[in-house]
């Protein structure tokens, strides 16, 4: 579904991604981690083509991206960004309505506007609908935008830390509405996470960055060990396997 | 009631609402022909309006109904061009007035003034390609400000301050230079009036102004997004940088088309885009439109108002939009905390 070859990004003359490669089929999931500034978000924008990489590939179903049209990538792969800061009061309704962008000319069609009111329907947003977007609360905004993600019915979902800043409840929506979604409808998702217990219990795949560079991919039990976590975050941890996924329990810095 | 449904009748509501506009522009446009230093009713410039000749006809054809479009063009236009500065810089500040632009396009209109002859053919020509040049050296000095990452709102209202200073001395130099007669000329531009506008220049200003608006309007939901945030604009599909560029040169061509035959209108840019945005909401697709019917209807109700409060004396616009825009421009700094300012 999604190949990544080689991927590097530069910046100021220092390489953020350094011969990133990575693929990932139907029905996946696949977690970013890393500490911060490890080149997780340049990652996914790169993938999203808003920032343009300095050498490498990003093939979707096979097609060269950066040989589609904007719109026309639009149509393939949606991205949720780390935080939207909406200036301007605006409907929830509105906020929803923006994913059918790729579909819209000027004038919304039915389609576009039945598909909105269908999520909005299924995610039980109908109270919300017509009221202003800044007024809701952190989680019930994530909850919207991802919504409005899901409207936009790419094959492939790029998702920026999508449960940074919830509370608990919150964090297991929505990660439980992007395991549906993929499982259901065999679509894709990379996410940036810093949870590694929400990385580990979800994840069909992780890919671990370290300063710009692949440290570890593979699947959750493979990259998520004692020694990995050691050399990239520098802490100490113990890790459970109990239950049927694991548990990662941190336990002290090392200098 | 299902969601879809309740969606569409708010659209109507929306649209019922931009037809109550324009009837609010056609009557103050009405209001403007019949009134003035010499007031006639509704029925009498009605008839005076058909007839083919007297006093009252000459009066309305050749003194009232030129005004009376360039107040619709400047006052649409500078609407406009102020909710597209809105969107592209994210904030809700940004009007050719506060930015600069307008002090742009007043320089490059006072510059032809006083460069070429009085009765020089192609003069008006002249006067809006110099006000257009001008309006887009300082949009495109603002769009690269605003690329820097640490300006925030008012730091770049800061920088439109600075700019406007920057022209306006400018502009002092060229009165000081200037002959007696050029001079008189430039203060009549600085006060922004509508009185000196004929056909000629009505042509000129509305070619200006309403052949980048479709362009703008089509754009309405790239503006929704840009406004909101550019990178999911760019995942969305929307080439950000082309609609910023093209969007920020349309809305200059359109200020330099209202302003330089007229003068400095202020505060038209940003009360008007504000009170539609309060009255119909965010959506670019009627926040546009209705931000050029308020525009027009202000500039209209402006300009009757400046010729019938001190007859036979006739109030610069430009004075009195001023003194209904400085209070709403005060209201809206005091609202910052609430809604749309961070």
């Amino acid at each position: 579904m999604l190949d990544i070859q080689n991927l590097f990004f530069k910046y100021k003359k220092k390489f953020v991604l350094n011969d990133i490669t990575l693929s990932i089929n139907k029905g996946e999931i696949l977690s970013v981690i890393g500490i911060n500034g490890s080149g997780k978000t340049t990652l996914l924008k790169s993938i999203v083509n808003i920032i343009k990489p300095t050498r490498g590939r990003v093939l979707i179903k096979g097609r060269d991206s950066s040989k589609i049209s904007r719109l026309e990538r639009a149509k393939y792969i949606s991205y949720l960004p780390q935080n939207i800061p909406f200036k301007f009061p605006i409907t929830v309704f509105d906020v929803i309505l923006m994913g059918r962008m790729p579909y819209i000319k000027w004038k919304p069609s039915e389609r576009d506007i039945n598909a909105t009111s269908e999520i909005i329907k299924s995610m039980n947003f109908e109270d919300i609908a017509l009221k202003n977007f800044d007024h809701l609360s952190g989680g019930q905004k994530q909850k919207v935008l991802l919504a409005r993600l899901f409207v936009q019915n790419t094959d492939c979902l790029i998702l920026d830390e999508p449960t940074s800043s919830l509370d608990l409840k919150y964090q297991i929506q929505i990660m439980e509405m992007i395991k549906n979604l993929v499982k259901t409808q065999k679509k894709s998702a990379v996410i940036a996470i810093h949870d590694l217990n929400m990385a580990a219990r979800y994840s069909n795949k992780i890919i671990m960055l370290n300063s710009g560079k692949v440290f570890c991919f593979d699947r959750p039990e493979k990259v998520l060990t004692k020694e990995n976590i050691k050399t990239v975050y520098k802490v100490q941890t113990v890790i459970n396997n109990d239950n049927d996924f694991l548990q990662i329990s941190p336990i002290k810095v090392i200098d | 009631m299902n969601i879809s449904n309740k969606y569409k009748k708010n659209i109507k509501k929306k649209i019922l609402l931009l037809s109550f506009l324009l009837l609010v522009m056609v009557i103050a446009a009405l209001t403007g022909i019949s009134n003035g230093i010499e007031s006639f009713d509704f029925k009498k410039s009605f008839i005076a309006f058909f007839s083919d000749a007297g006093l009252q006809h000459k009066i309305i054809w050749e003194l009232r109904v030129p005004r009376i479009v360039m107040a619709i063009l400047t006052g649409s236009g500078l609407a406009v061009a102020g909710t597209v500065f809105q969107a592209i810089l994210k904030n809700p500040l940004a009007s050719p007035y506060t930015l600069g632009t307008a002090s742009g396009a007043g320089f490059g209109a006072v510059i032809a003034i006083f460069l070429l002859d009085a009765d020089f053919l192609y003069k008006d020509y002249f006067v809006a390609g110099s006000a257009f040049f001008f309006t887009m050296l300082s949009s495109l000095i603002i769009l690269s400000i605003a690329k820097i990452k640490i300006f925030t709102n008012e730091t770049m209202i800061l920088a439109g301050i600075a700019i406007m200073f920057l022209f306006s001395s400018l502009s002092s130099l060229f009165q000081y230079l200037g002959t007696m007669e050029q001079v008189n000329e430039i203060v009549f531009w600085f006060f922004g009036s509508l009185s000196k506008v004929g056909w000629n220049e009505i042509g000129i200003a509305s070619v200006m102004i309403l052949l980048p608006m479709p362009l703008l309007f089509k754009w309405s939901w790239s503006f929704n997004l840009i406004a909101a945030d550019d990178e999911s604009a760019k995942a969305l599909g929307i080439d950000v940088e082309k609609v910023k560029i093209f969007g920020i040169v349309c809305a200059s061509l359109i200020t330099a088309g209202a302003i330089c035959f007229t003068g400095v209108i202020g505060f038209i840019g940003i009360v008007s885009p504000h009170i539609v945005r309060m009255l119909i909401g965010y959506n670019h697709r009627f926040l546009l439109p209705g931000a050029a019917l308020v525009g027009a209807s202000l500039v209209l109700t402006a300009d009757t108002v400046g010729r019938i409060i001190l007859p036979p004396q006739v109030i610069p616009i430009g004075i009195v939009t001023s003194f209904i825009g400085v209070p709403f421009f005060f209201y809206l700094l005091m609202k910052r905390t609430k809604d749309y300012w961070r």
